[in-house]
């Protein structure tokens, strides 16, 4: 069977579309929120959590082994709180009363079923992650930790303090997705304050580098494709995506960090993702 | 091959002598650690003599992070997110102010078992300059809600500490001292759980209320001014600077004519026992000692340093003649 057809008979193209559908509704429905870096992780997401390849379920305890996922850019909550509503753990009733002193905020807390820890403030996440990382390689386990960044994060100094550590170490059960929308909220990062190549940047720190196209669930697939040592080196993988993704008028706009659709707008967001 | 703190030998059998703070903290980590596996140790490139035999009895259980503090005290978090019980150690400032935001957000907010235990506390460092100056890491700290502030003045308070990590699940901030001090004697058998010890019963109706080394300082003046007029104020030792003790401390400063704080930092314990004494309406006569708000740019010996701030033993015993003095005159 080819990958396609593996992906469309395990639905992750359909999840995908729901997510992505939710996020909007959420946002409309708080009238605010942060839609471009949002929509540009939705196929990450939902290769995350839905793929098989990480034990994510809510099930799993102390007593089994499950891998564990942190959202890093903690800005995008809406996109996990969606993903979170896909999988189950949060009702979609909940995601529509986000910002309105009920349980979810813009951005996540450890009291929402399914996040672990607080982010919003970036940089934290890496070492976090790290740090859960060397828990269970002390404790021999099998268990993997995935963190999720945006590009702009990179620009905090302690995701490389983290980035060296964790190769250091041989966090080999460690994976780090690192979104490259390119955009911040004021425009380009390689206008504004450039990267350079960002890969060489994750290489130089002593990691495993995968550069794919993070739209792609087929791509999203063939990255774990090879099977990994937990005492290797940690592996990044660089996503490249487009800020505002599936929505035509957000599309690669600086503006569409954080805002809504008016009305009209909305609907015919909607409509193009398929109703 | 590997080089391992060489500044610090081994102390070897000595440990068990060790009356230096720092080595009385880490000595008991280490025996705590043998029996609890979920000790991890971090240190941001900071030595100490305890920690050679930590590192080479337990090295899976020990990780120099190298100097990125902020690394250190995130990655403890997530240990400690694991079920590890991890102990990050650096110079004050260092664990404090430069990372007070993965303090707050990843390890008080999320309420995991994280000890900082932290050297240099006052002028410690006094002969570095500004930048290891430990004036503000209390009070820096005292503005996260869920985290435990433990203010060491000898020995056998950095051995208690280290002994509640095992046994105290908290996000703790510990701040240790290096060199020797002798151990104070406080009447409360229960000092370690209630969170403060009379380390002297006065004869006078004032108080002293003290934190960290410069306690030694006020019992010296304390025997002055009772050489020179047979009469001291009661020495109250606070190491438990948050949450603030309730268990009776209150009730004591109620019954005093008036009390001294004497802290060598910025007001920090001052401020809180301030605003708490005022929420209880408590109307004594509050008084303090402190560092000036300021910074102090130059280095020198730890007291010149003091004598800088108003923080001599001199000046102790001048404050203290002047307290039982009122006294006297109001005795009159």
């Amino acid at each position: 069977m080819a990958a396609d057809d593996v992906l469309n008979s395990s639905g992750l193209a359909g999840r995908a579309k729901r997510i992505r559908k939710t996020i909007l509704q959420a946002v409309h429905a708080s009238g605010k929120g942060h839609l471009g870096g949002s929509l540009s992780i939705v196929e990450i997401l939902t290769f995350i959590y839905f793929s098989g390849h990480f034990r994510l379920d809510e099930a799993a305890n102390v007593t089994t082994v499950r891998d564990h996922f942190l959202l890093s850019k903690g800005h995008a909550a809406v996109a996990l709180y969606a993903t979170l509503v896909e999988s189950g753990r949060i009702d979609l009733a909940e995601l529509m009363r986000m910002n309105t002193g009920h349980l979810l905020a813009e951005h996540p807390s450890p009291k929402v079923p399914g996040v672990d820890f607080v982010s919003g403030s970036l940089g934290h996440g890496l070492s976090l992650a790290a740090g859960i990382a060397l828990a269970k390689k002390i404790d021999e386990s099998d268990s993997r930790t995935v963190v999720l960044l945006g590009d702009g994060e990179c620009y905090e100094g302690s995701v490389w303090e983290a980035a060296q550590f964790a190769s250091h170490h041989r966090l080999g059960n460690l994976v780090a997705f690192v979104d490259m929308n390119g955009l911040i909220t004021h425009g380009r990062t390689r206008d504004i304050n450039s990267f350079g190549n960002m890969a060489a940047r994750w290489k130089v720190s002593g990691w495993e580098v995968k550069e794919l196209d993070g739209h792609d669930l087929v791509s999203l697939e063939s990255s774990m494709a090879e099977p990994r040592a937990n005492q290797g080196l940690p592996l990044a993988i660089m996503a490249s995506t487009v800020k505002g993704k599936g929505v035509g008028r957000l599309e690669g706009r600086p503006e569409s960090h954080h805002g809504s659709l008016k009305d009209e707008d909305f609907l015919a967001a909607i409509s193009e993702l398929g109703g | 091959m590997k080089i391992s703190w060489p500044l610090f030998p081994s102390l070897g059998d000595k440990m068990a002598e060790a009356s230096d703070m720092r080595d009385a903290f880490f000595l008991e980590l280490l025996r705590v650690a043998r029996e609890d596996e979920r000790i991890v140790l971090l240190t941001a490139d900071h030595g100490a003599q305890a920690l050679v035999d930590f590192e080479s009895e337990m090295p899976s259980r020990f990780f120099n992070m190298g100097i990125a503090e902020q690394n250190m005290i995130s990655v403890a978090a997530g240990l400690a997110s694991q079920g590890k019980l991890p102990v990050a150690y650096g110079i004050a400032p260092f664990v404090s102010l430069r990372v007070l935001e993965q303090l707050t957000l990843d390890v008080a907010a999320m309420k995991l078992p994280v000890t900082i235990a932290s050297i240099g506390s006052g002028f410690t460092y006094s002969t570095d300059g500004l930048t290891h100056h430990g004036l503000q890491d209390v009070a820096a700290m005292l503005s996260m809600p869920q985290m435990t502030i433990l203010n060491s003045s000898d020995p056998a308070s950095t051995e208690a500490f280290a002994r509640q990590i095992s046994t105290s699940l908290l996000p703790r901030y510990v701040r240790l001292e290096k060199g020797p001090r002798p151990n104070h004697i406080r009447t409360q058998k229960n000092w370690q759980s209630q969170g403060w010890g009379t380390i002297r019963e006065g004869n006078s109706p004032n108080l002293v209320i003290t934190t960290g080394v410069i306690s030694h300082s006020v019992m010296k003046a304390s025997d002055e001014v009772m050489k020179r007029k047979g009469i001291q104020p009661t020495v109250i030792d606070v190491h438990c600077l948050a949450p603030l003790p309730d268990s009776g401390l209150f009730e004591i400063i109620a019954r005093s004519s008036s009390v001294l704080v004497v802290e060598e930092q910025y007001p920090a314990l001052g401020q809180s026992i301030s605003f708490e004494a005022s929420n209880r309406k408590i109307g004594v006569p509050l008084s303090f000692m402190n560092a000036p708000f300021e910074y102090f740019y130059e280095g020198g010996d730890r007291e010149t340093m003091l004598a800088r701030a108003g923080l001599s033993e001199v000046d102790i015993v001048n404050r203290l003649l002047m307290m039982v003095d009122e006294v006297g005159l109001q005795g009159l």
